[in-house]
């Protein structure tokens, strides 16, 4: 089909109008934002909202839902001369690198500059790139041995990754549990092979012979990567970084097959959601796991409380875990007195002594594993069930 | 010996799972030229059926999974009668259709149930030892099941003047319907047993494994590929390629290791495809 010259030149016309019309729209209003028009800081945040790893996103989007109303309650959040209200945009990554980027992209199209997430370490390698090119600020989670770059200064850790605090776990566990044989089990992809290495390390430094098993994501079945699993006879199986209801899929086949052993997640914390896939805590049977805050702990129980009372629904440990890090995004903006400059905000952070109305006191830690110091480190915990009974958890320090 | 019963009985069940959602897939096909990209999610649709039943309303597990049949193959039916029929004959528009409701049935379900996995369990716990490998009595009943079900569809389009009828449909729709059939009810009576299988799947097939909203992508996607194997539209190809699938899932998941298991899956469909373009069982069309 042949397009006359003269509608091609109208066409591309209307069309070059029209993609300078969105652009000049988009720097308008953000010029308007910084002149004194309605202040309004728009966090986003990004992880799997749905399937199985629905648990770790919507704790994130909890975080940022949860620190936006902390300080939307306080009256907003004071940005230089303004008074800003701070709301959420969420997307839903399906747990992939790509959603990372897609995710990356709507931001910037939206204007958005401030990142609450990624989750996982292949989200964090996707959406990097697009981030760095856009200035866009990340308050990241991912557990990658990349994670954090020095060729990506506006990548901030929320919390340190199991080279941290994996070694002090186990240690506690072996006091508790007798185990001599390890499998770690994890996804093939970057979310799970990175933390499966460095869990498989400490293993290996605490003396414990290790096998690694992985798996494509999706997988509903776990009958033959059970089956590989007891081939090796292990008495610890470490489920990782795995969706919790893969996880909890897992144990509940390897306790059908008749795997006797104990279980632990060195991995994002998703205890409950695991137990109920798997049958119950009885089926755990002697279970441990890493753990970001004490949901016992009086603070922890005040925040939780607060959490609920506007979401209607029970905070998991990952949103109450994540909050310092939100809460110092917002302090940073505030301190940096600006909602778009975000190099400006970056220095605020970077400056920001971590002390924390929940948490207590944290430290900047990164340097030593990634070369920058942007990972902001609490104290932790390590859970424990023991028979099928939830233990109280024992509270760890950075070391 | 273990892992030898371990690779055939996890095999056998997933090719139970896999020929019954290929079943159903097959069927819309053959007969209805649809292809039913809403296959996956009434997967999962009767897994939440059957947990409903179940799970929230106390229920015993046989009348969940009956229910899941009922209301899985009662939406297909339905569905069929007031969407697909107006635009039968267009490919495109059916694509978009059953994907759209694929769509809206997983939307549904998120916001119904929620995005994090619901906890449905099989009944019947424990197993059975077998050559050194412990089999949960759920799988057992999973191929029983299947088993059957297979046997019932196969009586059903070949000894039953409805079956005889759909399989006219499917050879030559223009001749069968000058020799009286009618489209009319019989796509909506296909559409809905192809539907209420993938809900009979669904709800049999979640409590071993997980049950989340998303549940039903992955389902649909080796479906697609069983089909295709086994060649599309033919129903016994399909129930063949299911068994080779799960068969080599299985065997490489455990000799292999889960990090090229599903390569080597790929690998082997891609041979079978190069050496019988037509898949399995599938018969050259020849175009005039």
């Amino acid at each position: 089909m042949r397009v006359p010259r003269a509608t091609a030149a109208a066409v591309a016309a209307c069309l070059a109008l029209a993609v300078t019309g969105c652009g000049a729209d988009k720097i308008e209003t953000a010029a308007a934002a910084e002149e004194g028009g309605p202040c309004v800081v728009e966090i986003g945040t990004l992880g799997p909202l749905s399937g199985p790893a629905a648990d770790f996103g919507l704790s994130m989007k909890g975080t940022a839902d949860l620190a936006a109303y902390e300080v939307n309650q306080a009256g907003g959040l004071r940005v230089g001369d303004r008074t800003c209200t701070v709301t959420v945009h969420p997307y839903d990554t399906g747990y992939t690198s790509a959603g990372a980027a897609n995710a990356a992209g709507d931001f910037v199209s939206q204007g958005i500059r401030f990142v609450i997430g990624p989750l996982g370490a292949t989200e964090v390698t996707g959406m990097k790139p697009l981030a760095g090119r856009n200035d866009m600020l990340l308050v990241a989670n991912g557990f990658g041995r990349d994670a954090l770059e020095p060729k990506y200064p506006l990548v901030f850790h929320v919390a340190p990754g199991p080279s941290v605090w994996a070694g002090p776990i186990i240690a506690e566990a072996r006091k508790r549990f007798d185990f001599q044989k390890v499998t770690v089990v994890a996804t093939n992809d970057q979310s799970g092979s990175d933390i499966a290495d460095v869990n498989a390390i400490r293993f290996r430094e605490a003396g414990l012979p290790v096998t690694q098993e992985s798996y494509q994501r999706g997988t509903q079945d776990f009958a033959p990567l059970v089956s590989r699993i007891l081939s090796t006879s292990p008495d610890l199986v470490d489920v990782a970084s795995s969706p919790a209801g893969d996880a909890g899929t897992m144990i509940k086949q390897l306790r059908q097959a008749g795997y006797q052993g104990a279980f632990c997640r060195l991995g994002g914390e998703s205890t409950a959601e695991i137990a109920r896939v798997a049958g119950g805590y009885e089926v755990l049977g002697n279970f441990f796991f890493y753990s970001m805050v004490d949901l016992d702990d009086p603070a922890m129980k005040e925040l939780s409380a607060r959490y609920e009372q506007f979401a209607g629904r029970e905070a998991t440990s990952l949103t109450l875990g994540w909050m310092p890090g939100a809460r110092a995004l917002l302090r940073a903006i505030s301190a940096a007195g600006t909602t778009t400059d975000t190099k400006a905000v970056a220095e605020e952070l970077r400056a920001d002594p971590l002390d924390d109305a929940s948490l207590g006191h944290g430290v900047w830690t990164g340097k030593e594993e990634f070369g920058v110091q942007q990972e902001m480190s609490f104290p932790f915990y390590a859970g424990f069930v023991q028979d099928g009974q939830m233990q109280p958890l024992v509270r760890l320090e950075v070391s | 010996m273990g892992q030898v019963v371990a690779a055939l009985v996890g095999g056998l069940t997933l090719g139970a799972q896999y020929a019954l959602m290929a079943l159903g897939f097959s069927m819309i096909f053959g007969i209805l030229r649809v292809i039913n990209f809403a296959h996956g999610a009434f997967y999962a649709l009767g897994g939440y059926v059957g947990y409903a039943v179940t799970g929230q309303l106390g229920m015993p597990f046989v009348v969940g999974v009956v229910v899941a049949v009922a209301v899985t193959a009662l939406l297909g039916a339905v569905f069929e009668i007031l969407v697909i029929e107006r635009r039968i004959d267009d490919h495109l528009a059916t694509i978009v259709l059953t994907l759209g409701l694929g769509l809206a049935i997983t939307a549904a379900l998120l916001i119904v149930f929620g995005p994090r996995a619901v906890a449905y369990h099989f009944p019947i716990e424990g197993g059975v030892a077998m050559g050194g490998a412990v089999v949960p009595y759920g799988r057992l009943v999973v191929i029983g099941i299947a088993a059957i079900a297979v046997a019932a569809v196969h009586v059903f389009l070949y000894r039953t003047q409805t079956g005889r009828g759909l399989r006219a449909m499917a050879d030559d729709r223009a001749t069968a319907v000058t020799q009286g059939m009618r489209p009319k009810i019989l796509f909506p009576v296909a559409f809905g047993i192809a539907t209420g299988i993938a809900g009979l799947t669904g709800a049999l097939v979640t409590p071993l494994f997980a049950l989340s909203p998303s549940i039903g992508d992955q389902v649909l996607m080796v479906s697609f590929l069983t089909v295709i194997l086994g060649g599309l539209g033919s129903m016994s190809g399909a129930v063949l390629a299911a068994l080779l699938i799960g068969l080599v899932e299985s065997f490489t998941g455990i000799y292999v290791g889960g990090q090229v298991a599903p390569l080597l899956l790929f690998c082997v469909v891609l041979v079978l495809l190069v050496v019988r373009p037509t898949g399995l069982a599938g018969r050259e069309v020849e175009h005039v």
